[in-house]
């Protein structure tokens, strides 16, 4: 689960959860590892992880020594006087960490939630980002 | 309470469609559209009234979605694309809908339904969807009047 740029100031950490979507058993109250997305452009990385069923209040999202700690809380569903017939995936919380570079603007960090799928902004120092070097004709 | 004080009285009904069975055994055979992954997973519960089935699709919205029902068969279909800039470089790529994504399944259900009255619901990326059960599908209770 390495980041294999050189320059890459996310290094995700596989939290060893021990649950798996397709487990059937010890379903109830897991945590599970959300399957992300991590891009980067000259100014930020973009981080995209699927947390389904999460709402923005049960978001938790804490940087300390440059470990981002995401934490998605999600709550029991389904109808409850109904006989479950078939069961394919576990509902619970999410949880992963990622290790972030000192290139990254911890303070401007942004985050949003749309249809189940949190984007985390995380902006560049300024003095990290990528300058034009202007090349002057002599 | 009708109890059946004769044993065997009722063995036929044991021949009788069931509706967890014919879902279980339609999952077990039927192939994904979605190369070696069932996408979207679903998890199917019952009642007297309905059947209910659920699936977990982030990032999808509902004019994204088809949701469409064939005789006793419920599919289920996506197409989205999301767009990343074009300079962007991706460290991490493991989310299902990434990128441009579309799925299909077809799930068989066991029991009439109405189709008329088939309720979806799209909340958090949780897709729900209620089959309420035709009327002769419902189970019925029979008046036993002392002779």
């Amino acid at each position: 689960m390495n980041c294999n740029s050189s320059n890459c100031g996310c290094e995700g950490r596989a939290q060893a959860q021990n649950a798996t979507k397709t487990e059937t058993t010890q379903l109830e109250h897991a945590t599970f590892r959300p399957d992300v997305d991590i891009y980067e452009t000259g100014e930020e990385f973009v981080l995209t992880a699927d947390v389904p069923g999460a709402r923005p209040e049960s978001i938790d999202l804490n940087v300390e020594k440059g470990v981002l700690t995401l934490r998605a809380g999600v709550a029991q569903r389904g109808p409850s006087e109904a006989r479950p017939v078939s069961r394919e995936y576990g509902v619970g919380g999410f949880e992963r960490t990622f290790r972030i570079g000192e290139g990254i603007d911890v303070e401007q960090i942004g985050a949003e939630l749309k249809n189940g799928v949190l984007t985390l902004r995380l902006p560049k120092s300024v003095a990290k980002r990528g300058r034009k070097i202007e090349v002057k004709a002599s | 309470m009708l109890t059946c004080r004769v044993p065997g009285m009722f063995n036929e009904f044991a021949a009788m469609p069931d509706a967890s069975r014919m879902m279980d055994s339609f999952f077990a055979t039927t192939p994904s559209t979605t190369a070696g992954r069932l996408f979207p997973a679903v998890n199917v519960w019952e009642d007297e009234q309905a059947l209910y089935i659920e699936a977990e699709l982030p990032g999808y919205a509902l004019e994204d979605l088809d949701i469409s029902t064939l005789g006793n068969e419920v599919t289920i279909a996506g197409t989205r694309t999301e767009t990343a800039p074009e300079e962007a470089t991706f460290h991490r790529r493991e989310r299902m809908t990434s990128g441009a994504s579309q799925f299909k399944r077809t799930l068989r259900i066991g029991v009439p339904i109405e189709v008329e009255k088939v309720l979806a619901k799209l909340e958090r990326g949780v897709l729900t969807i209620t089959l309420p059960k035709a009327e002769a599908a419902k189970p019925r209770r029979i008046q036993v009047k002392a002779a």
